[in-house]
């Protein structure tokens, strides 16, 4: 199997870089249909407040479309023989090596965005820091409105979003797989 | 509904009773908040004394509300059973659930510590019970289980993964 798989060979969908900015675009159609429906005339929707609106909801769009951009691009991971190399990082850069026989698990995972466009999302998981992780196993930080998909790796799960659904299971088979040939030669627990 | 097609599922076969155990906790959880919501919307309406409550309309209402809430809890309940889909692989457990947001878990045979069996007080009802599977993660057990299986194939399949693990982790293995 090529020992050199990397980001290029299954990349970040480009439409996930939508997926935080879709609700908020979502919310925008809405409000644009119903101010038409509801009739205002073209003197109304020159009116300031409308056009603040439109600013308003154009900015947060774009914000989380560039906050998701800048994390993909800077997001790079390496499929290496014996160990898989992440980076990450647009300010503060890491760098994350985890070797396959220290994996724990794989979670493939799809979420309402991820049926309606045929992505998926991977994590992936290790026994650093103890087995915890700010983000649950579908890859997510936070709780309600908060809660944001991460994008690279903390504490103990490595998450790898918005690749193609077929991308994704190839991934997954690719690890699992390095998993199987890369085994814990005492096998004493499994950490 | 087609059942997810897997050998291990057919070996060791989800009980149909999980839907209706599965079902009585939706409408008991959601059912609670329903008549709550519902009672709050009544008072703050008869507190106004604007409007005649007609108490047999009101219950009448109340109950097909929970009936509409009973019959989609059923729908989904049996969807879920459906595409609930579990396979003892070669080299890893795999366990995959949720028909509109799945997740799909796989855990190498190595990394399992420990295999578990729990019921909770419904399942004792009808004699369910739920396999976990839990690697060192703090969210694997949660995350890999086997949920509403016979007390027969729980066991079975308990013996069949404790047989796997230690054949993976003897040293001699190759």
């Amino acid at each position: 199997m090529d020992s050199n798989i990397t980001d290029k060979e299954y990349p970040v969908s480009n439409v996930w870089f939508f997926k935080h900015a879709f609700p908020v675009i979502i919310g925008f159609v809405v409000f644009l249909v119903y101010s038409s429906a509801s009739g205002l005339s073209t003197n109304e929707k020159t009116d300031s407040v409308f056009v603040m609106f439109i600013f308003v909801f154009l900015g947060i769009a774009g914000m989380q479309f560039l906050y998701n951009y800048f994390r993909v691009k800077y997001f790079h991971f390496l499929i290496a023989d014996h160990y898989i190399v992440f980076n990450q990082g647009v300010f503060k850069k890491e760098n994350r090596n985890t070797p396959y026989g220290r994996l724990q698990g794989v979670y493939l995972n799809q979420g309402i965005f991820e049926r309606i466009f045929g992505l998926a999302s991977l994590t992936i998981e290790d026994f650093s820091v103890g087995g915890f992780s700010k983000m649950d196993v579908r890859g997510y930080i936070g709780r309600g409105k908060g809660r944001y998909e991460a994008v690279g790796f903390e504490g103990c799960r490595i998450h790898i979003p918005g690749l193609m659904k077929d991308d994704a299971e190839k991934l997954k088979e690719i690890i699992l797989m390095k998993i199987k040939e890369n085994p814990i030669e005492d096998g004493r627990s499994g950490l | 509904m087609k059942i997810a097609d897997s050998k291990t599922r057919s070996e060791y076969p989800l009980s149909e009773k999980k839907i209706i155990k599965k079902t009585i906790v939706n409408v008991l959880t959601y059912g609670i908040i329903f008549v709550i919501i519902s009672a709050f919307i009544i008072a703050s309406i008869a507190s106004e004394g604007q409007i005649n409550i007609n108490v047999s309309s009101l219950v009448t209402s109340i109950i097909a509300g929970l009936v509409v809430l009973t019959l989609i809890s059923y729908l989904y309940q049996s969807w879920y059973f459906a595409v609930y889909f579990y396979e003892l692989t070669p080299d890893y457990i795999q366990i995959k659930k949720g028909p509109i947001t799945p997740t799909e878990i796989t855990i190498p045979y190595e990394r399992i510590q420990d295999v578990y069996i729990d019921q909770d007080l419904l399942d004792r009802f009808f004699g369910l019970y739920d396999v976990h599977v839990s690697s060192a993660t703090a969210a694997s057990g949660m995350e890999a289980h086997i949920d509403g299986v016979s007390k027969i194939s729980a066991e079975a399949m308990r013996s069949r993964l404790l047989q796997i693990v230690k054949e993976k982790i003897s040293k001699n293995h190759n």
